[in-house]
């Protein structure tokens, strides 16, 4: 049954059969030349005339011989409705057929490929973007982000931070899923391998009506390349080394999709194998990483339904600089005082204590239905274990010390309808359960065991009118947190529950023709993570206690976004995101006096309280391609955090600064294509902004100095048997140059690394 | 063809571990160095003890006992000191834990503010300073109330040599007794 809203031109060719067209009854040659989005040809589609697979031509059209009379024709192609109609055919014709596209891509249709993500201020980037980042850790190839930098404890660990939100006020989905593993810790980095990724998208502000609880600064989602791209195998294999850590790493993909395209399996891979780092002065002890992570999907796909099986490991061990864990405050001031590092070495890949072990794995099912009258229903199920073993500098037996299982099962449900050009809804249901349990003979019990419930359910509605994208969102969330403490042979089950409502209404529209807009408001809520309800000890690492609360109430944000941009054409593009978020109930540690006494010794001791924040600042970036053959790129973001109780800044917020990036790429000749010479100019300015108040230490020492570092990028392609290889020579600061960088735990300790070549090789096929 | 969603695969049993949430890991912690006593003895007698207990370990409650030390002047007395773990509100020895792993600890006794020679007399395995007991040698009496002697423990795997001073390792322990001499 054709529906009205089907876009189908029917254009009657030429005869160009040599036949006349008087011929015989099924001489008749019917060519089916199929389109979608932007008038793209489609090839790959599934064609079955009254029935039968027909393939296509050297042309990519689908042809068939075919009789006279009625014949039934059924188009499938996945992005796009299902196209089923009847002909009659009374002598050789060409059919032009378009598709429509369905929900998902149709968002990117409408109005200037403006984010499908509901409009929020967003950076998309492609893996393979940013080439020089290839092999480098999840929060390294975001930080090419602009707003998005990387809080990290030493050089082995590092993760995200959105405008100085970081680890449970941000939510990383990896391929639809919400990563699962111990988030809450500065020193968990999030346990994703990039080279299972095709593109990262980053939404830069509160998400929380799509994505749920701690969607509060932002959300990055990693997703993989699209399994029906291209019929039979294809594939990457990549292979990097660094000088500075002599990392090693070798990464492979294969896709295979069958000719009829309905079947699609692939295989991927990652080792990584790096020894201690080196500043520019010495070798830091115990800083080298071991990562293996595999991943399979299968996935099926005919007329309206889809499903994709995904399941992936991922797993490491990390060194920590053997200085890092102290146990006492005098070992404390001890190593900040010392210029040097109490603890250097030479080159080793050995790691020992003090390190961290963790695995994840996934298990996913994705499947979506298309039904009548252009509603698709999506049910994604999920099961992931993260497993992580954390070993102090100091021994007691030959097993971790801190060992936490995290299980986390969810089911989500989404139903999107597109009802007209203008105007279509989501609506979704999600359920989760998670359980964390500290496994047996674990001598330190900093968190408890919990489980936690969460259910959400929301609905957005999206309207396209004159040209101005309109999107409205709600949102309920509910949480029950049920902890198991024992103390002194007694077992205490503390229960809370966290309900929610959160809203978001965004515009973005047309300023000129070469100017966009775009205008969110959306609020958003964070429960309060296990650490913050019940921490009640020393964190290992720091020599610092930190104790808990267990009646806080969840976070509450109200944000602003205005982002406007300034493309005259695609040479040429400006881009300014202005953001304030009003935190109600912000968590976050106070020192306070006195310090703790212990048989160590006194020990600094911090609070978890909570204020009002305000978090707010602009990201600006400047993209110009001009003569031909030049680049020139720039960012700048500024962020700043204040504590409206206190009237005092927050502490751990980005310091302000700027890079920016010059390329020069010539012309293509016979061996030497895709050329490109860059230099990168990043400047830090020393973060003034802290807490200034002398009543208690509010830092263990002053934040760095600013500092500027320079990479040097180089790569090209060049053909071995006629097949294109990648090569790509960075250097990653060149000069250099000794600093340390306020969002590194480690920086009381140790420099930031020092020149670091990396030579790499990608071949696709 | 219409396919029901029925693929839905929980495959949480499998792949988690047996343990039961709720059966919650005992909160102390097995190797915790809570409380120290420091016997001093003259020919076989006790003289004086001194002890620091914080019972619930490092954070949460205050230590409940932090003892001065008192002496007389110019006696020679031989010390012992015994480690336990009260976490879970029983009593565990250390002592026997702590010089089997001799050769990886080290006490160290630093006077301020006051005159006494304190010599270590035990060894551990390779014979190197080890510091349960001690030999203290008291001179005159103290004059000011800031007398203190530091216990330090320290650990130091794989790095203990037969002459270490108390900047190598790790602290164990770190106590500031205050000290009176009469």
């Amino acid at each position: 049954m054709l529906q009205k809203i089907f876009l189908i031109i029917l254009t009657v060719g030429l005869n160009l059969s040599l036949n006349s067209v008087i011929g015989q009854p099924c001489n008749n040659v019917l060519t089916l030349h199929i389109t979608g989005n932007n008038g793209v040809h489609l090839e790959q589609a599934t064609v079955l005339v009254n029935s039968q697979l027909i393939k296509s031509d050297k042309d990519k059209n689908f042809t068939t011989s075919i009789c006279n009379g009625t014949s039934k024709i059924s188009i499938t192609n996945i992005g796009y409705a299902a196209f089923d109609t009847t002909i009659n055919i009374s002598s050789t014709k060409r059919i032009n057929i378009a598709l429509l596209p369905t929900i998902e891509s149709l968002k990117e249709v409408l109005v200037n490929s403006i984010s499908a993500y509901q409009n929020l201020p967003i950076t998309q980037i492609k893996a393979t973007q940013k080439v020089s980042l290839i092999g480098l850790n999840l929060a390294q190839a975001l930080q090419q982000a602009n707003g998005v930098t990387l809080l990290s404890s030493g050089p082995t660990v590092s993760k995200p931070m959105i405008h100085g939100f970081h680890s449970n006020r941000i939510l990383i989905l990896n391929n639809g899923v919400r990563q699962e593993g111990q988030n809450w810790g500065t020193e968990h980095a999030p346990e994703i391998d990039p080279f299972t990724a095709d593109k990262f998208t980053i939404i830069k502000g509160a998400a929380s009506v799509k994505y749920g609880a701690e969607a509060l600064g932002g959300v990055v989602l990693v997703e993989p390349k699209p399994m029906f791209e291209k019929l039979g195998f294809s594939g990457s294999l990549n292979t990097m080394y660094y000088s500075n850590n002599r990392m090693g790493v070798v990464s492979g993909l294969v896709t295979y999709v069958s000719s009829n395209n309905h079947w699609a399996f692939r295989l991927q891979g990652t080792a990584k194998k790096a020894g201690n780092v080196k500043t520019p002065n010495y070798y830091i002890a115990n800083t080298g990483l071991r990562e293996t992570n595999a991943a399979a999907t299968i996935a099926y796909q005919k007329n309206n339904y889809q499903a994709n099986l995904y399941i992936s490991n991922f797993s490491t061990t990390l060194g920590f600089y053997t200085g890092a864990h102290v146990e006492s405050k005098d070992d404390l001031e001890a190593a900040i005082k010392s210029n040097s590092p109490l603890f250097t070495d030479g080159f080793t890949y050995q790691i020992n204590r003090p390190k961290q072990t963790v695995n994840h794995t996934l298990i996913k099912l994705t499947q979506k239905l298309q039904l009548k009258n252009n509603h698709q229903l999506q049910l994604i199920t999920a099961h992931q274990e993260n497993s992580r073993d954390e070993y102090d500098s100091k021994q007691y037996l030959n097993q971790p010390e801190m060992s936490l299982s995290l299980g986390t099962t969810n089911a989500d449900l989404m139903l999107k309808s597109n009802f007209s050009k203008s105007f279509n809804t989501e609506f979704g249901v999600q359920y989760s359960v998670q359980q964390n349990i500290n496994k047996d003979n674990s001598v330190r019990i900093f968190i408890p065991n919990y489980q936690l419930n969460s259910f959400g359910i929301y609905a957005i509605a999206n309207v396209n009118v004159h040209s101005t994208y309109l999107s409205f969102g709600i949102r309920y969330d509910s949480k029950q947190f049920d902890a198991f403490k024992r103390e002194l042979g007694i077992q205490t089950n503390i229960k809370r529950n966290f309900n929610n409502l959160t809203a978001t209404a965004q515009a973005a529209y047309k300023i000129t023709s070469h100017i966009q807009g775009k205008s969110i408001v959306a609020t958003a809520f964070r429960p309060p993570a296990v650490n913050e309800l019940f921490a009640n000890g020393l964190h290992q690492g720091l020599a610092s206690i930190e104790v808990g609360n267990p009646l806080f109430n969840p976070e509450q944000n109200l944000s602003f976004t205005q982002e406007i941009t300034y493309k005259p054409d695609s040479n040429f593009k400006f881009e300014v995101t202005a953001y304030s978020n009003h935190i109600s109930n912000y968590i976050y540690l106070q020192p306070v006096q006195p310090p703790s006494f212990t048989i160590r010794g006194y020990y600094p001791t911090f609070n978890y309280v909570a204020t009002n924040a305000h978090v707010y600042g602009f990201d600006v970036a400047l993209q110009y391609n001009f003569r031909k053959h030049w680049q020139v790129s720039s960012k700048t973001s500024i962020v700043r955090g204040w504590n409206k109780t206190s009237k005092d800044w927050i502490i751990l917020m980005p310091a302000d600064r700027a890079s920016i990036e010059l390329n020069f790429l010539p012309s293509n000749n016979k061996i030497f294509n895709q050329n490109l010479i860059g230099i990168e100019i990043t400047h830090v300015k020393q973060q003034t902004l802290v807490p200034t108040s002398t009543s208690v230490l509010q830092d263990y020492a002053p934040p760095p100095a600013a500092y500027t570092v320079f990479n040097l990028n180089t790569q090209t392609t060049i053909k071995i048997h006629k097949k294109p290889v990648q090569i790509g020579c960075t250097i990653f600061n060149i000069l250099n140059t000794k600093f340390r960088d306020y969002l590194n735990r480690f920086r009381y300790f140790i420099d930031e690394m020092g020149l670091n070549a990396s030579i790499r090789l990608s071949y696709n096929f | 063809m219409k396919k029901i969603l029925i693929l839905t695969i929980l495959i949480a049993a499998f792949f988690s571990s047996c343990k039961k949430v709720d059966d919650a890991q005992n909160n102390s912690d097995h190797a915790a160095l809570t409380t120290m006593i420091l016997t001093f003895k003259q020919a076989g007698t006790i003289k004086y003890t001194a002890t620091f207990n914080d019972p619930d370990g490092i954070g949460g409650a205050n230590p409940i006992q932090f003892d001065t030390i008192k002496l007389n002047a110019n006696q020679t007395y031989q010390a012992e000191l015994v480690l336990q773990n009260k976490t879970g509100g029983t009593t565990k020895d250390m002592t026997a834990e702590i010089r089997t792993a001799g050769r990886e600890h080290e006490f160290f006794y630093t006077p301020t503010n006051v005159s006494i020679g304190i010599v270590k007399t035990d060894v551990d395995i390779l014979g190197y300073p080890l510091g349960f007991n001690t030999n203290w040698q008291t001179n005159a009496a103290t004059t000011t109330n800031t007398a203190t002697v530091k216990v330090q423990l320290k650990h130091k795997p794989f790095n203990k040599g037969p002459n270490d001073d108390a900047s190598k390792g790790h602290d164990d322990i770190n106590i500031n007794f205050p000290i009176i001499i009469n």
